[in-house]
Parts: structure tokens; C-alpha cells; sequence
């Protein structure tokens, strides 16, 4: 393997590790607080993707033309705040409801929202893959080692990372961090000690959903939206959780990265056996390593 | 212990002699709606699977597309390649392939429950989805794969049967298989077997404390459960006419999930009158709209949160017991 192949390799693992650690972030945080696997936390992915697709195509071009900070700002604002927004509607309400209702109950629930997303991204946008590639042709190519390399992939790794350690700040150094940590360890206690844990948990699916979002208006330049998305994302998204441990901060980031290793390795060597590389790496950590890295320890 | 509705093989026996006598009914009054009933049966085989994993031993499914799809692409494939058409061995090639598969994913995937189970066996099945759709030189891609009349037990052959003969003669066979396996399955849930998984279920840390290998009775619940929606898969083919990869799509696991809720899992009879009311409602909701999948999980929900016993559940109000009073009292009366 020469040398910018090699580099090609280690960039876009990265890249597919950031958007995934944005997606298992968000399921950690929900998780912590309600001790609920959000199955349709990848729908809201989704949306995000199918947004930023949609309104690139259909309006930030014909009227702004292609200004790249335009096209980059614009579109990924209100991706983020219309996923905030259908979050606020469909998804918080019945995680909210569904709290310590056990876990069948909130597995069905999900999965049944699962269902509902994917049938209204069919109604809203059409089974055909939605196409908005113009930020990622904007930003041009950088030279790695004598081969092109699209700006834009760096770019989201940036961005990525700055949110990651946003987030990082905001579990760890402010407030309301010390209070969603608290809740993922004792819920009953921080509830006795007088703090809103329904609050709190609001505002750990809005700050998911936010995650969630992101990731998905990230993407969309870099690959075509279709249906169908959702669940890939979720069986990825899955397998970084097995691995990383569910309910670590730290973890989850690892585990998104792991497995990006891996898909990334499949898609360039096995694109057919994708799914089967995955299901295999998932299955030996279970095996070996049940509780994940860094799983069990809470924040 | 709660007396539970219908949990009985007479209750089962009236069940299948309704869905037999309902048919003919059907097909006169209503043309063209007497194969959902078919449908209904033949799909409330892998809700009976289902429910046996989810109720009964406490492991929920979003999987079991995986081995419906198998058990279809069992009948395709043979079809196919060695011109097999004796539907029985077909089936038998089903149960022998899903009980394997459940073999090898559940020796793992049965060491844990809830998201970990449900979502190891939803990858499965997307993997074998995936499997269809990409190598389709093998099998057909989402064309799919045709399915000749079958041979029925082994001498029945039914090419020169017309299309209503056909759909009739295959419901009443779909009906006997329906007939045997559930009353199989009553006598495994009520056997000491049966009851060792509620007791896994329950109270999982009490169960190992007896002695318990909790793993192998949940690895043999889970091969149970998927060699019947193995023979599920294997028995839609043929009414089907066509085996496509939706077989094996995670909506098609939604759809169980959906009609075992729907019937209410808490009773033995909830997959099967939840699966024979799906189908209709299914084909009612397809000729007024589109978007039967956002009615599918709005109604997934509201269950959930409205009526978690689902339609069964609906015998335990007062009304209903006090009709089921006045009715015994008349049939008292009457010396029925």
C-alpha cells in the first residue's frame, strides 16, 4: 500500500469516525439519562441529511449560487434546527413517556418510531436518493502525498471534533454536566436531591437530537441520501456502542473509531461483506469483552 | 394464577375450524379478500415463534424477518436449481437451515437480552437481506425468485389446479400445518419445558440459583422459535407466487413485532388473532392509503401505550365478562 493510500485510508476512517461518534454520543447521552436505547436516534440522522439534501439542491443553489460559506452554513443551520425541532415534537414526548416503562416497552416504541421516519422520509422526499454534493465540489481538494484528497472530509473532521469537545466541556466542566452525570449513575438520588430530572432529560434528547442532526447535514455532501440510511447508521452506530461500553463518554468515542477501522477497511477491500465484517467484530467483543471498554462505570 | 383466554387446544381447534369454515364464506361474499385469511395463517405460525421468544422467555426479536426469508428462499432455491417441488421437503430444508442459523447466531446472542439480542438479530437479518439483494446471479435480486404450484404431500401435484382451486386447496393445507404446529406449540409453553422459560424470564438469578442452564434453554427457544418462522417463510412462497428479498427486510420483523402486540403477547392465542387481524387490516389500510407503514408504527405506539394487552386484552373488561356470564347462562338454560 503506498503512502497516500495509506493516508486516504487513515483520513477517511477518521471522517466516518467523527459522524459516528456525533451519533453514539447522542444515543450515550439518552442512554445515561433514561437507561433507553433510542433506535430512532439514527432516523433523526437521517433527517438531517435529507434536509441539508433537499434545501441545497432546491433553494441554497438557485438563489445564493454556489458561496461556500453559504453553502456550508446555511444548509447545516437549518438541518440542525429542524431536527431539533421534529425531536421536540415526535421523539421527546414518547421517550419521555416511555421512561421506566422497561425495556421491551421502550425497544418496540422506538422501533415502531423507527418505522414512522422511514415512511415519512418516503412521503416527504420519494424513494429516489437525494443528491447535494455542491459544498464538497466548492471546497476543493488538498495534496496528500501527490494525490487529491477532498477539503471538505477535513473539514468535518474538524467540525466534528470541536463539537465532541464541546460536549466534552459540557458534561465535564459546567453544571449541568455534573447534573446529567449524576443522573446517568443514580437518577433517584439526583430526584431526591430536588434537581428536574425531566428536565433533565429533555435536555439530554434535544442535545442528542442536535448531535444527530449535525451528523447527518455533515454527511449528505459527501454520499447520496436514501432510504434505508437510518438503519445502516443504527447497525453501525450499534456496533461502535458494543464496543465502546453503553453509558461511557470516553468509550463510545473509541468505539466509534474502532469501528470505522473496520468499516472503512470492509468498504475498501469487501464493499459485499460490509454488514458481515461488522456483525463479526460485534459478536467477538460480546464474547470477549461483554461490558465494552469503557462500558459500566457510568460517565 | 390468572385464568388466561383461550389458553387451551380447544380454543385453537375453534380457531382453525373458523378460519376454515370462514373461507368459502369469504370467497363468496367478498371475492379476493379470502386469501388474506391464507395470509393470516400462514404469518400467525411465525408470530406463534415469536411470541415464544418475546413472552415466554423474555427475548424480543427484531429479527425474525431472517428466518422467514430463509425458509422462502429454501422453496426459491430448491425451486430453482434442482427443480424441487415437493412442498414438505422444501419445509423440512426451511426448519434445517433457520434451526442452523438460530444455532450459530444464538450461541452468542442469547447470552444477552434486550437491545443486544434485539438488535443482533436485526443485523442478521439485514445481512441475509443484503445477501439477496447483492448476489442476485444467485437469487434473482429484488426480482425475486417465481414459484411454481408445489407438489403437496408428496403426490398432490397442483400445476393443472385453476387459480381459486389452488388458493382453495392450499389454505385448508395451510391450515392443517397451522392446526398441528400450534397445538405443538401449546404443548411446549405448557410443558415443564414452557415453564422453565417463564421462569428464566421472571426471575432469571432464581432460575441459574436452581440449577438452570439458562443459555441452553434460551438457545432452544430461539431455535424453536425460528425453525417455526422458517416453516412460516416456507409455506408463504408458493401463495405468494414470488420470493422477493422484502421477505427478509426489517419491515417484514416489524410486521411480527407488530402483530403479536396486536393480539396481545401476554395470551397464547395473541400472535394468531393478532396475524389473522393483521392481514386485513393491512389490505383495508393499503386501499385507503399510501403510507401504511406510518399507520403501522402510529398503531405500534398507541398499543403500546393505550391498550398493552392488545385485542385480547379486551376480554378482561367488565362488559365482555358479563356477556361471557349471560352466554354461559343461556347455553345453561337451553342445555346447549
Amino acid at each position: 500500500m503506498s503512502l497516500d493510500t495509506l493516508a486516504r485510508y487513515i483520513l477517511d476512517t477518521f471522517f466516518f469516525a467523527s459522524l459516528i461518534s456525533l451519533i453514539v454520543s447522542g444515543l450515550n447521552i439518552i442512554y445515561g439519562v433514561m437507561r433507553i436505547v433510542n433506535l430512532a436516534h439514527a432516523s433523526l440522522f437521517t433527517l438531517g441529511a435529507y434536509t441539508v439534501a433537499w434545501i441545497t439542491a432546491n433553494y441554497i443553489v438557485k438563489i445564493f449560487g454556489s458561496n461556500l460559506i453559504l453553502l456550508l452554513v446555511l444548509p447545516l443551520t437549518i438541518a440542525v434546527i429542524v431536527t431539533v425541532l421534529v425531536s421536540l415534537v415526535m421523539v421527546t414526548p414518547l421517550l419521555r413517556y416511555s421512561y421506566g416503562k422497561g425495556e421491551a416497552f421502550q425497544l418496540i416504541v422506538t422501533f415502531a418510531l423507527l418505522i414512522i421516519f422511514e415512511e415519512l422520509f418516503q412521503i416527504v422526499w420519494g424513494r429516489m436518493p437525494l443528491v447535494a454534493n455542491d459544498a464538497f465540489f466548492a471546497m476543493g481538494t488538498v495534496n496528500l502525498f501527490g494525490s487529491p484528497y477532498p477539503l471538505y472530509k477535513v473539514f468535518v473532521i474538524i467540525v466534528a471534533f470541536l463539537i465532541i469537545l464541546a460536549l466534552w466541556l459540557l458534561t465535564y466542566r459546567t453544571y449541568l454536566g455534573l447534573l446529567l452525570r449524576a443522573t446517568s449513575m443514580d437518577s433517584e438520588m439526583v430526584q431526591a436531591l430536588g434537581a428536574n430530572v425531566i428536565r433533565l432529560i429533555v435536555v439530554a434528547i434535544i442535545t442528542a437530537s442536535l448531535l444527530a442532526g449535525l451528523g447527518g447535514a455533515l454527511y449528505v455532501p459527501t454520499a447520496s441520501v436514501a432510504l434505508g440510511l437510518s438503519l445502516d447508521v443504527l447497525i453501525v452506530a450499534f456496533v461502535g456502542l458494543v464496543i465502546g461500553g453503553l453509558g461511557s463518554f470516553i468509550g463510545s468515542l473509541i468505539g466509534a473509531l474502532i469501528v470505522s477501522i473496520f468499516r472503512t477497511f470492509s468498504i475498501y477491500f469487501f464493499p459485499e461483506l460490509e454488514l458481515v465484517i461488522l456483525f463479526t467484530v460485534a459478536l467477538i467483543v460480546l464474547i470477549f469483552k461483554p461490558e465494552g471498554i469503557g462500558g459500566g462505570k457510568g460517565w | 394464577m390468572r385464568r388466561e383466554i383461550g389458553n387451551n387446544i380447544r380454543s385453537i381447534v375453534i380457531v382453525a375450524v373458523i378460519a376454515g369454515l370462514l373461507y368459502p364464506v369469504i370467497s363468496s361474499i367478498m371475492p379476493g379478500w379470502e386469501v388474506m385469511l391464507t395470509y393470516g395463517i400462514i404469518l400467525a405460525i411465525a408470530a406463534l415463534g415469536f411470541n415464544l421468544l418475546f413472552n415466554y422467555t423474555g427475548l424480543l426479536s427484531f429479527g425474525h424477518a431472517a428466518f422467514v426469508g430463509l425458509g422462502a428462499y429454501a422453496v426459491g432455491l430448491s425451486v430453482k436449481y434442482i427443480g424441487l417441488r415437493i412442498l414438505e421437503v422444501q419445509v423440512l430444508i426451511g426448519v434445517l437451515l433457520s434451526a442452523l442459523l438460530a444455532l450459530i447466531v444464538g450461541f452468542i446472542a442469547v447470552r444477552y437480552r434486550g437491545i443486544f439480542f434485539a438488535i443482533l438479530m436485526l443485523v442478521t437479518a439485514q445481512i441475509l437481506w443484503g445477501f439477496y439483494v447483492k448476489f442476485y446471479h444467485i437469487t434473482g435480486g429484488t426480482d425475486g425468485i417465481r414459484i411454481p404450484r408445489p407438489t403437496l404431500f408428496f403426490i398432490y401435484d397442483t400445476t393443472g389446479l385453476g387459480y381459486h382451486a389452488f388458493n382453495m386447496v392450499y389454505h385448508y393445507y395451510a391450515l392443517l400445518w397451522f392446526t398441528v404446529l400450534a397445538i405443538i406449540m401449546w404443548y411446549i409453553v405448557n410443558s415443564p419445558f414452557g415453564y422453565t422459560l417463564r421462569v428464566i424470564k421472571d426471575a432469571e438469578t432464581r432460575a441459574v440459583a436452581l440449577g438452570v442452564n439458562v443459555d441452553r434453554y434460551r438457545l432452544l427457544a430461539l431455535v424453536i422459535s425460528a425453525i417455526y418462522a422458517g416453516i412460516a417463510g416456507a409455506l408463504y412462497a408458493p401463495i405468494n407466487r414470488l420470493v422477493t428479498p422484502d421477505l427478509a427486510y426489517w419491515t417484514l420483523s416489524g410486521k411480527i413485532v407488530f402483530m403479536s402486540i396486536l393480539g396481545g403477547t401476554m395470551y397464547f392465542l395473541g400472535p394468531i388473532i393478532g396475524a389473522l387481524t393483521y392481514v386485513y387490516l393491512e389490505t383495508i389500510a393499503q386501499r385507503i392509503t399510501i403510507y401504511w407503514y406510518l399507520i403501522l408504527g402510529i398503531t405500534i405506539i398507541a398499543i403500546m401505550f393505550f391498550m398493552p394487552r392488545g385485542l385480547l386484552g379486551l376480554t378482561e373488561l367488565e362488559g365482555f365478562k358479563k356477556m361471557a356470564r349471560l352466554f354461559s347462562a343461556l347455553r345453561l338454560q337451553f342445555k346447549l
